[in-house]
Order: structure tokens, then C-alpha cells, then sequence
């Protein structure tokens, strides 16, 4: 499921509030077998696997997959431009929680799960890092701005039928 | 300017944000974001099925955007 700033970007109405990041947060279930088969569908389409700061290692099975599990790893995908976190922490949330509420929107052809805007942005509050609070205060901004400029339309088109 | 200069010139810039201290810890967000935040999620484009690859496509070009930015500078 996407979490994340990714997430959010899922959510936005226009490409004016889509926030650029490198970086993809998937939040995974605390299962190994999911996390294993995470690891396999990476390493199928060209991704490098990292662990700790170091390549993930080898072999990626069950055992493996266990340890990272129970630590509650981070394991990251890197690959194409891209830097996939296959995360199994979601500060304030267990997983369980949040995939009921999530949204499953189509890109491609593929149905990509996002967890809901709301338990995103709550995760970012709990968090409370710096750059937490940064994109916090950034994006409550652009939405302010977006219902401005709504408003703004809707009086101008307004204005406009009535003169016409 | 060579190197050493441009050094010293950066760490004069940087001396003021040095001593900055960066809140951190949980944040109380406000009745009037989390309204906002309820509107995005249920406007009809953000309903479940819908076709978000605009989306995708939108990040893929601004990471090509600022990778090419990078490389030229």
C-alpha cells in the first residue's frame, strides 16, 4: 500500500500539487511470505536491494525474510531513478488499521492500493520529524490556495452568467 | 573565486541556520486543514477505481526534470 508523500500525490486534483520526491513508501503487512515475494517482484523488474546500507542478503528466503519481519526492517528497492522503501512502520498506525480505509486507484493497468489521505497525513503529524512538518505546512498551503482559487472561479463564473 | 573562497563564502551563508533549532515531535493539525483534507478525499476523482496515471506520470517527469537539472549544473 502507498503511504507517504507518494501517497498524498495520489490525491492530488491538479499536477500544480503533486509534491516531487524521489522516493516511494510501500508499507507492508508484517508478513514474510508478502515481504519475500516484495523482495522477488523488485529484483524481477531490476531493482537493488538494500538493507541497513547494505545489499540485502542472499539468499532472500523465508529465513531472512523472518529476521527483517521481526526487526521490522527497511528494506529499499533502488532501481530505474527510482527508491523504493518497502516499510513495515507507519508511525501511529499497524497495518491492519489502515488498509481497510484505503483508496485502490488504477495507473496503467495495474490497481495500486493508497492508504487514505487522512491516515497519511496523521502518520506525518505523529511523526513530527522536520521534514514532516515542513511538507505538513506546505501542503495545508496548497490546499488553501486551491479552495482560494476556487472560490475565485466560482465568483468570477458567476459574475459572468449573470451578465450573460 | 577558487575553491577555498567559495568555501568560506558558504559557510558565512550557512552560520546563521547552524544555531537554528528545528522543532521536532508530534504535530496538532488544524480543524481547518483536516476539513480540507476531507473534501480532497471525497471529491469523485478520489474515489476508489479511479484513473490516477496522470499522477504517475506527473512525478516521473519532474524526477527527469531535476535529474537533467543536475546533470547540467
Amino acid at each position: 500500500m502507498v503511504i507517504g508523500v507518494s501517497g498524498v500525490n495520489h490525491y492530488a486534483q491538479t499536477a500544480g500539487l503533486v509534491f516531487t520526491t524521489q522516493d516511494h513508501d510501500l508499507f507492508l503487512p508484517p508478513d514474510p511470505a508478502n515481504e519475500q515475494r516484495a523482495w522477488h517482484a523488485c529484483r524481477r523488474e531490476g531493482f537493488d536491494l538494500w538493507c541497513g546500507g547494505e545489499p540485502l542478503g542472499e539468499p532472500m528466503d523465508r529465513v531472512l525474510a523472518e529476521q527483517v519481519v521481526s526487526r521490522r526492517a527497511l528494506v529499499r528497492a533502488e532501481g530505474h531513478g527510482l527508491l523504493v522503501d518497502l516499510t513495515l512502520v507507519m508511525a501511529g498506525f499497524a497495518f491492519e488499521d489502515i488498509w481497510p480505509r484505503r483508496r485502490v486507484f488504477k495507473v496503467g493497468e495495474v490497481n495500486v492500493p493508497v492508504a487514505s489521505l487522512k491516515d497519511i497525513v496523521a502518520s506525518k503529524a505523529a511523526a513530527g520529524r522536520p521534514k514532516d512538518r515542513l511538507f505538513l505546512a506546505t501542503h495545508e498551503e496548497a490546499l488553501r490556495e486551491l479552495g482560494r482559487r476556487r472560490r475565485g472561479w466560482s465568483s468570477a463564473a458567476s459574475k459572468k452568467n449573470r451578465r450573460g | 573565486m577558487d575553491d577555498d573562497q567559495e568555501y568560506e563564502a558558504l559557510v558565512r551563508i550557512l552560520e546563521p541556520y547552524r544555531n537554528m533549532r528545528i522543532e521536532t515531535g508530534p504535530v496538532v493539525l488544524s480543524e481547518d486543514y483536516l476539513r480540507m483534507i476531507e473534501e480532497v478525499a471525497s471529491a469523485p476523482e478520489n474515489q476508489s477505481g479511479a484513473d490516477k496515471t496522470w499522477v504517475e506520470t506527473a512525478q516521473r517527469e519532474f524526477r527527469e526534470y531535476f535529474a537533467r537539472v543536475a546533470r547540467e549544473n
